[in-house]
């Protein structure tokens, strides 16, 4: 059974049809990259999984562990396993990040952990991304650079232990050095009790992360899937050369 | 005979007086305030002060009690939190007791006492303080100076630094109405930190004045935090007078009471004072809550910043208005107000005024931001999608709200409890906007 399968998904945005009937599966332990340009539907997958209100499923489903997620709040879905590392992560002034993470640990995790756990936990993973402990005092993503958010999100997936992680765009608007950071705290993370989703527009990022599948999204469908090769055919020959099978 | 707001008389106003045990001049004070109070108009709704709060709904028929009744023990709020305190008094309905200085501060001239001992033993000092920052040129000041009850007075005098907090506990347990004043004196160069806690249940309508006058360089720290229960319904002037080079800090924390209408106003009159005017509300079902600042520059290189943040959930209402004065002889003036406000849920309703007064173009700086506004989806998302539930989220969110301000205050036991207050105070999730649950 896939930790997380889609089947014959429609979503709509305030009327309008972007996801028209996607179906994928992404099993424990397997690395998927879903690559797509710009308006194909990829984002709006991300947040459909994750419940995002404002994007409404209008036909099929998402299931998580063989249960269909459709009527879990988001903050449901985080608790059954799933993690959204999102492409623009929400400034929220006047949260710390440590009380903002250890009340999303003690939401997540259902064994308790104690203050000091917690704060040992917490600057070993900020110090394998690379994170100053500064951080720790300031606000959820407030003034951080597109880098540090990014790393910030990753930190994020370490402390919370997901089964199944959605990564939307995470390498975008990273320098190659971030990149590299990113890439190697993802990598720590994978492992066989661990099923990613990397969303992602360029092919840069596969060369740090190497995906076990691709699939190729035009136009709110997967039009191809296939093994690492596909990213490099796609890096060789662009989206375009798609196009007519989307049609 | 009773007395009562709505027929105060002559007779009355003595009969307080004596009641009290006050001296002459004090008596006297009351009478020419009871005069300005009789030449004044009761104020109605159709004037710009009144606007947002009818002056008709408070009920001045109330008999004005000197005694006092039995308050339940305080076990929460700032004084609680603060810990050891240097001085501390109460004032229960219409009496004052238990009037305590620790031996250190007393020694070092600090007073904490009722109004008619204050008077005897320090005439000069009180005489010259009290109303001189308030005034009795509104009808609800001049009442509160022809007929306040129950009042204190605290002295700092000149040099003297206190480390810890000076509490007083301001009950409404009975039915009626009570005056209570507050009269902080802190001499040239004096330091303290003075919190006022507000509880109590009764049948009450309170009119309150606190003043604080501030002398050359002095610095004064003053917590106003109000948590009454739902039948209690105020009127209060809190207002600072800035000397030269003196600074002045007020946090104003205004949670319970049916119907208040506050004044946390300051006047800097001597140059280089400064006032920081810090407010943190919170209305539920049925509360109608005004704060009215004027923040008066009256002389030259002073500088106010005020910030008051509040949150409204059920059926409530609240009206922010911040009347920056900058007079025409104060010079390279800096001054700045915000006042922001979170819609919790369908019911509630805010406004906020900001309003410049300014009478000469020789400005260092003058700002203000308002805004009325919702809980942030995008927000609330992000912290749900990390397993945080839309109820704690929504706390979350309040709290961070709240930090600005908050997080100015490094005074003891203060943080905590604001946060210890909002964090019973919020019971409603901004639900009712969840688009996918309806």
């Amino acid at each position: 059974m896939a930790e997380l399968e889609i089947k014959g998904l429609t979503v709509e945005i305030e009327g309008n049809q972007i996801l028209k009937g996607l179906d994928l599966a992404v099993a424990k332990g397997e690395t998927h990259a879903l690559m797509g340009p710009n308006g194909s539907g990829k984002s709006t997958l991300a947040y459909a999984i994750m419940g995002h209100p404002a994007y409404a499923i209008t036909g099929g489903a998402v299931f998580l562990k063989g249960t269909d997620i459709a009527e879990l709040t988001p903050d449901e879905r985080a608790k059954a396993g799933l993690f959204l590392a999102m492409q623009y992560p929400t400034e929220i002034p006047g949260v710390s990040l440590t009380n903002f993470l250890r009340t999303a640990v003690n939401a997540v995790r259902t064994e308790d952990i104690g203050v000091r756990e917690f704060m040992t936990s917490v600057r070993h993973e900020m110090s394998t991304l690379d994170m100053d402990e500064v951080f720790l005092q300031r606000n959820v993503n407030e003034g951080f650079s597109g880098g540090e958010k990014k790393r910030f999100e990753i930190l994020q997936m370490a402390m919370l232990r997901p089964e199944v992680a959605v990564l939307d765009e995470t390498d975008s608007g990273l320098d190659i050095d971030a990149l590299k950071v990113v890439a190697e705290g993802v990598n720590r993370l994978r492992g066989p009790d661990l099923g990613v989703l990397l969303i992602t527009h360029y092919t840069r990022i596969l060369r740090y992360i190497t995906p076990d599948h691709v699939h190729v999204m035009l136009e709110g469908r997967i039009v191809s899937s296939g093994g690492p090769e596909l990213a490099e055919e796609l890096e060789a020959k662009g989206y375009e050369h798609l196009r007519g099978a989307a049609a | 005979m009773d007395i009562t707001i709505k027929d105060l008389t002559e007779e009355g106003v003595l009969a307080l007086s004596s009641a009290y045990g006050e001296p002459e001049w004090l008596r006297d004070r009351r009478l020419e305030a009871f005069k300005a109070f009789s030449d004044l108009e009761w104020p109605h709704r159709r004037v710009e002060e009144w606007r947002y709060t009818d002056p008709a709904r408070f009920d001045l028929e109330r008999v004005v009690r000197t005694d006092g009744g039995t308050p339940a023990p305080r076990t929460a709020g700032v004084i609680v939190a603060a810990g050891d305190l240097d001085g501390s008094v109460a004032i229960v309905d219409g009496e004052v007791r238990d009037a305590m200085v620790c031996a250190e501060a007393a020694e070092r001239g600090v007073v904490v006492t009722d109004m008619a001992t204050a008077a005897r033993d320090h005439a000069e000092v009180v005489g010259e303080a009290l109303g001189s920052a308030a005034g009795t040129t509104a009808k609800f000041d001049a009442l509160s100076l022809a007929a306040f009850t129950g009042s204190v007075v605290v002295i700092v005098p000149p040099d003297v630094e206190l480390a810890r907090p000076i509490g007083v506990r301001v009950h409404a347990t009975g039915d009626g109405a009570f005056l209570p004043r507050v009269l902080v004196i802190a001499g040239r160069h004096a330091k303290a930190i003075l919190y006022v806690d507000h509880s109590g249940d009764g049948e009450a309508t309170v009119v309150e004045t606190i003043e604080a006058v501030l002398a050359e360089g002095a610095h004064i720290d003053l917590v106003t935090a109000q948590d009454w229960g739902d039948h209690v319904d105020g009127i209060a002037n809190h207002t600072g007078l800035v000397g030269r080079q003196a600074s002045y800090r007020h946090l104003e924390v205004t949670l319970g009471g049916r119907i208040q209408y506050v004044r946390p106003d300051v006047h800097l009159v001597g140059e280089g004072g400064n006032g920081e005017l810090l407010g943190v509300y919170f209305t539920d079902e049925g509360q109608h809550v005004e704060h009215r600042s004027l923040i008066h520059h009256d002389a030259s290189h002073t500088t106010s910043n005020t910030v008051y943040k509040g949150a409204l959930q059920g059926r409530s209402r609240a009206v922010w208005y911040g009347n920056v004065m900058i007079e025409a002889h104060a010079k390279q003036v800096a001054a700045d107000e915000t006042n922001r406000n979170l819609i919790m849920s369908d019911g509630a309703r805010a406004d906020s005024i900001p309003f410049l007064e300014i009478k000469t173009s020789d400005v260092a700086s003058c700002g203000h931001h308002s805004s009325i506004g919702q809980v942030d989806a995008a927000q609330l998302f992000y912290l749900e999608s990390r397993g945080i539930s839309r109820e704690e989220a929504a706390k979350l969110l309040v709290f961070g709200f709240f930090a600005e301000i908050t997080d100015r205050i490094d005074l003891p036991g203060v943080r905590e409890t604001v946060a210890a207050e909002l964090e019973a105070a919020v019971t409603h999730g901004p639900t009712s906007r969840d688009p996918r649950r309806g």
